[in-house]
């Protein structure tokens, strides 16, 4: 492998790589617009220009690959002169309205004008100026922001595969755009306004919203398919306002679909439910958490009393993260009715792959694998082939229903069927549906970005989600809500905290680890059912 | 791909007449596969019909299984493609300096007023387009105007009436 020399210091690259990789493995910055680990080299943007021995004039870092013997300085005065002449050039056109732009913040072209650029412009003449367009669902362009990087038309060509965005014009008059009538609507398309460096691909939905230092990121996993996208919740005053992709080898590469990324209007929605509810009278009415443990305990007790455990069942849905499956198998375990566990299976849809290899999943739902490895954990042989089966669940007397946001409108009917039929239907989920509306009793749930643990995808990677804030009026923590009913039912569990759960799937599943061992980026569990991983 | 391009160029059929629809497609389907082929392919369609609206680079991007994105870059940025119809005869003012001082402008001035249409345009008989260049090698002779082939030197005023009969006599519009 090629020993090579920068500032000084000596590292030994990889073989093919280029000088841009070797600088960023020995943690020295060179700057960059067009360069994107996700993406083909372009090497157009000419910030990184470094300086190279024997070379005359300054070679592009991201496209120069590493030879043996290879000497390069990235701080000299030519390399500085380099980088100054590139942001002044950027700047000749540029509006420099960061006042009103979304980017500003987390703008390369404001941080790199900061810390490379002149502070100066000599250009006196008038500036091209453009209009803003709205080019696709959630994409406005504002072309006179642009640095002329090609990010999105790389990104367009070699990620989605849909190529609606193109260079136009010549010379000073080089624009980014679409061609007439075309929209850049594909599912892929909200990753363009991440890469932009600047601010000229934003999206509508974040728009003039919130300055971005005022929010925070909390790293979780998309909810809305058995990929689970690895992100970034960006949130303020306990409201969500975007969603990034977080970068994971393991499962996304560096991208996520668009409905991932709005899949968490959910979260804030006014159908949440945020109080514990219990039939007086046929109507569902507010209660307090204490009195709807103490009853819902007691009619369960009451029904294995009078019926046997056997006129129990319990159904979780695929959306309940492994922690909260295992306290809800060992309830089930408690008593006695694990013959009647069921898993509420993940809304189907469309299996939509790209042109770069990304995949949305046709499972929509984030942790049915998960689910399934523990519900089987615990359920007897002869009775996992019926584990999805929610029609066997006809005459039960008991039901507890663990629905979460499940929202496949053909199972939530079939169980609200069951549980209008039931003599006691617990239901326990984050939304209101005609499942809620069926129940004896409702316990009032926190969303996907609101909880702890974790969630297996369908190739088997454990990821850990947390919360970002806590679940909205008085709803609770799922997990702590299954430990409550089992205490009150006189069955309290071998663990109290999420934590420990984790560590207790670590110790019984095969291939699994607990939650603070999987890291950023998940745990690949090596005897998963389906192995590798989508690239991204 | 452009999945989301379902038009193909058709629906605005009407602008060319069929033969020229088909002697276009003939024109794709020669070069289809052949790499590089786009510019080739896109120089011989606008010999066919004189300009490369939008229904003809989706009929080129389409028939040549290219992004449209693509054609429309290569389009705009060579300034021989053209977007808007041309004149059977081109017109081109030179404001080139030495012109300029001469009086260019006025020729110019003159010559939007008689056609009817500024700079870029073309008249709705499609007899004539009109253009600006910036010196031509003629500086000598100025003001200088070129209409196709032809340079007209020590253009005044008075003189561009003579001019453009000459042409508009050569080609008889449809109606004669
Ligand atoms: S729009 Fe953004 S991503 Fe695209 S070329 Fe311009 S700066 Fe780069
Ligand atoms: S691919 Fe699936 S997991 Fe990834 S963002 Fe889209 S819905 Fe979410
Ligand atoms: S980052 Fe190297 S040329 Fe743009
Ligand atoms: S300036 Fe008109 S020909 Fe040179």
């Amino acid at each position: 492998m090629p020993v090579i020399r920068i500032d000084q210091r000596e590292i030994e690259a990889d073989e093919g790589t280029t000088i841009m990789q070797a600088a960023d493995k020995l943690g020295i910055f060179i700057p960059r617009y067009c360069y994107h680990p996700g993406l083909s080299i372009a090497g157009c943007c000419r910030i990184c220009g470094v300086e190279v021995e024997d070379s005359p004039k300054l070679l592009m870092a991201c496209a120069t690959p590493v030879k043996e013997g290879m000497v390069v300085r990235t701080d000299t005065e030519r390399v500085k002169m380099g980088q100054r002449a590139v942001e002044e050039f950027l700047l000749l056109n540029h509006p420099l309205d960061c006042p009103v732009c979304d980017q500003a913040g987390e703008c390369v072209l404001q941080d790199y004008s900061f810390t490379y650029g002149f502070g100066e412009s000599r250009f006196r003449e008038q500036k091209i100026k453009q209009r803003k367009k709205d080019v696709g669902r959630d994409l406005l362009l504002y072309a006179d922001r642009c640095i002329m990087c090609t990010r999105c038309v790389r990104f367009a060509h070699e990620v989605s595969g849909h190529d609606q965005v193109g260079v136009f014009n010549r010379g000073a008059h080089t624009e980014i755009g679409v061609f007439p009538g075309i929209r850049i609507d594909d599912l892929l398309a909200g990753n363009i306004a991440d890469i932009c460096p600047v601010g000229a691909f934003l999206s509508k939905d974040f728009l003039f919203k919130r300055r971005v230092w005022e929010l925070k990121s909390t790293k979780s996993v998309c909810p809305a398919c058995s990929v689970g996208c690895s992100v970034l919740l960006d949130h303020a005053d306990g409201r969500i306002h975007r969603l990034r992709p977080r970068h994971n080898p393991n499962v996304n590469g560096h991208w996520m679909c668009d409905i991932g990324r709005m899949d968490y209007k959910m979260v804030g929605s006014a159908d949440r439910l945020k109080k514990p509810l219990a039939r007086k009278n046929g109507m569902l009415e507010e209660i307090s958490w204490s009195d709807v443990i103490a009853y819902a305990s007691g009619r369960i007790r009451q029904i294995i009393t009078r019926h046997g455990a056997d006129a129990l069942a319990f159904v979780i849905s695929s959306d309940a993260t492994n922690e909260e499956a295992l306290t809800f198998a060992k309830l089930a375990e408690k008593t006695g009715s694990l013959q009647n566990l069921r898993l509420l299976s993940g809304k189907r849809g469309e299996r939509i792959e790209f042109a770069g290899g990304f995949v949305i999943e046709s499972d929509r739902s984030p942790n049915e694998h998960g689910v399934l490895d523990v519900l089987k954990e615990f359920m007897p042989r002869e009775s996992q082939e019926r584990v999805t089966d929610l029609g066997s669940l006809a005459g039960k007397r008991g039901l507890y229903i663990f629905c979460g946001s499940h929202s496949d409108r053909g199972s939530i009917q079939l169980l609200a069927r069951a549980a209008a039929a039931a003599d006691f239907a617990l239901v326990h989920g984050n939304v209101s549906s005609p499942l809620t509306e069926a129940a004896t009793m409702v316990l009032p749930g926190a969303a996907y970005a609101e909880k702890e643990g974790t969630y297996t995808n369908l190739r088997g990677v454990i990821q850990r989600i947390h919360p970002a804030f806590d679940p909205p009026g008085d709803a609770g923590h799922d997990f702590d809500i299954v430990l409550q009913i089992a205490g009150a039912i006189g069955n309290s569990l071998p663990f109290q905290t999420v934590a420990a759960a984790s560590a207790e799937l670590a110790r019984r599943l095969r291939g699994y680890v607990s939650m603070e061992q999987t890291g950023d980026t998940g745990w690949v569990n090596p005897y998963s059912r389906v192995a590798g991983a989508t690239k991204g | 791909m452009n999945r989301e391009c379902t038009c193909e160029g058709k629906g605005v059929n009407d602008e060319f007449t069929a033969e020229q629809w088909k002697l276009v497609d003939d024109v794709v389907r020669k070069y289809r596969g052949k790499p590089g082929a786009l510019i080739p392919v896109l120089e011989e369609v606008q010999s066919i019909t004189g300009y490369l609206p939008e229904s003809m680079q989706r009929r080129v991007a389409k028939g040549l299984g290219i992004p449209l994105s693509q054609v429309y870059g290569v389009v705009t940025f060579y300034s021989f493609f053209t977007m808007t119809p041309r004149g059977k005869h081109q017109v081109r003012v030179c404001l080139g300096t030495a012109c300029h001082v001469r009086g260019a402008k006025r020729v110019l001035e003159e010559m939007e007023r008689k056609l009817g249409i500024e700079p870029g345009g073309c008249t709705d008989d499609r007899q004539f387009s009109l253009d600006l260049v910036r010196c031509v090698g003629a500086c000598g002779l100025g003001p200088v105007v070129v209409v196709d082939e032809e340079t007209h030197k020590q253009v005044k005023v008075a003189k561009l009436d003579a001019i453009v009969d000459k042409y508009r006599a050569e080609s008889p519009t449809a109606e004669e």
